[in-house]
């Protein structure tokens, strides 16, 4: 069985241990994995606004929402 | 919506809480396990808490069984469109979870800049000098470290990053101990990390097919 990742520092040891595992982590869940290609389409209450890439969304939750917030904003304004 | 984790060929873990609480459930296809949990809109409070409780879960299956885990994040429209997913590439997942079945990554970080302990350079000769010499050490060291784990090690891997090189080694679980003895007393890595096991995602061969057109909601 599998132990959970631990780092092994060599040589000479940073004061930022903790910080170093943690960007391995979020570097590690946010750049490797199966990645599925493909498109969708994203739709906020019943109204579609975008065909993007699916990858764009794989990028981070933040950002597609704030691209989607955006996006609807801008398309609000120009409805007025 | 569905957030999905990894796909496992099998599991004996079965109430695992998921990124915000949400139980992780599985769905079964073709001979493999794929695991997600609920994700709406109002579960959008932070990223980087998210992605941790993601790792969470994938690292707390990868102690019981192989997985091949999804970039986080990766969505699915509901449990029909996984089911859909899933049918189209259970033989290539199963495929590749058996290659991997007793496999782990390990991951080494080797510095590709000047240290900080290096005097700053006085002029652009003296900058190009450091960055040649830094980047001998860099190339010496990775060298080393791909002949001292050279029988035990299945495949490399390596990719860049802003400052340093990461070198990934797809090696048996059972020889995990022995790399890194060997790798602790190789003298020029004083400044290298070594981290793991991680699931080998890195040496994932998987040519997914997607369904026609995904429609998604958030």
């Amino acid at each position: 069985m599998a132990t959970p990742p631990q780092r092994v520092s060599l040589g000479s040891a940073t004061d930022s241990n903790d910080e170093v595992s943690l960007l391995e982590i979020l570097d590690h869940v946010l750049n490797s994995g199966v990645v599925i290609q493909g498109s969708i389409v994203i739709s906020v209450a019943g109204v579609d606004l975008l065909y993007v890439g699916l990858n764009v969304v794989l990028t981070s939750v933040e950002t597609a929402l704030k691209t989607l917030r955006n996006e609807e904003a801008a398309a609000r304004k120009q409805l007025r | 919506m569905l957030l999905l984790y990894c796909v496992t060929e099998s599991v004996a873990d079965a109430h695992i809480p998921g990124v915000h609480g949400s139980p992780v459930s599985t769905i079964a296809e073709g001979g493999v396990l794929c695991h997600s949990s609920e994700w709406s809109e109002r579960n959008k409070d932070d990223a980087q808490q998210d992605a941790l409780a993601y790792w969470s879960v994938v690292n707390r299956l990868f102690q019981q069984t192989a997985v091949i885990p999804f970039r986080f994040p990766t969505f699915m429209k509901d449990q029909a469109a996984m089911q859909e997913f899933l049918a189209l590439n259970a033989q290539g997942f199963l495929s590749e979870l058996r290659r991997l079945r007793d496999l782990v990554q390990m991951r080494i970080t080797i510095p590709s800049e000047p240290t900080s302990n290096a005097a700053p350079p006085t002029s652009g000769t003296e900058f190009l000098k450091q960055r040649q010499k830094s980047s001998r050490v860099s190339q010496d060291t990775i060298a080393a470290l791909r002949a001292s784990g050279e029988d035990l090690v299945r495949e490399w891997k390596q990719s860049h990053r802003t400052g340093s090189t990461l070198l990934f080694a797809l090696i048996g679980r059972g020889a995990l101990e022995d790399l890194k003895s060997r790798i602790s007393q190789i003298e020029a890595s004083a400044n290298v990390r070594v981290s793991g096991p991680w699931p080998p995602s890195e040496f994932i061969k998987c040519e997914l097919e997607l369904p026609m057109s995904t429609e998604t909601t958030l």
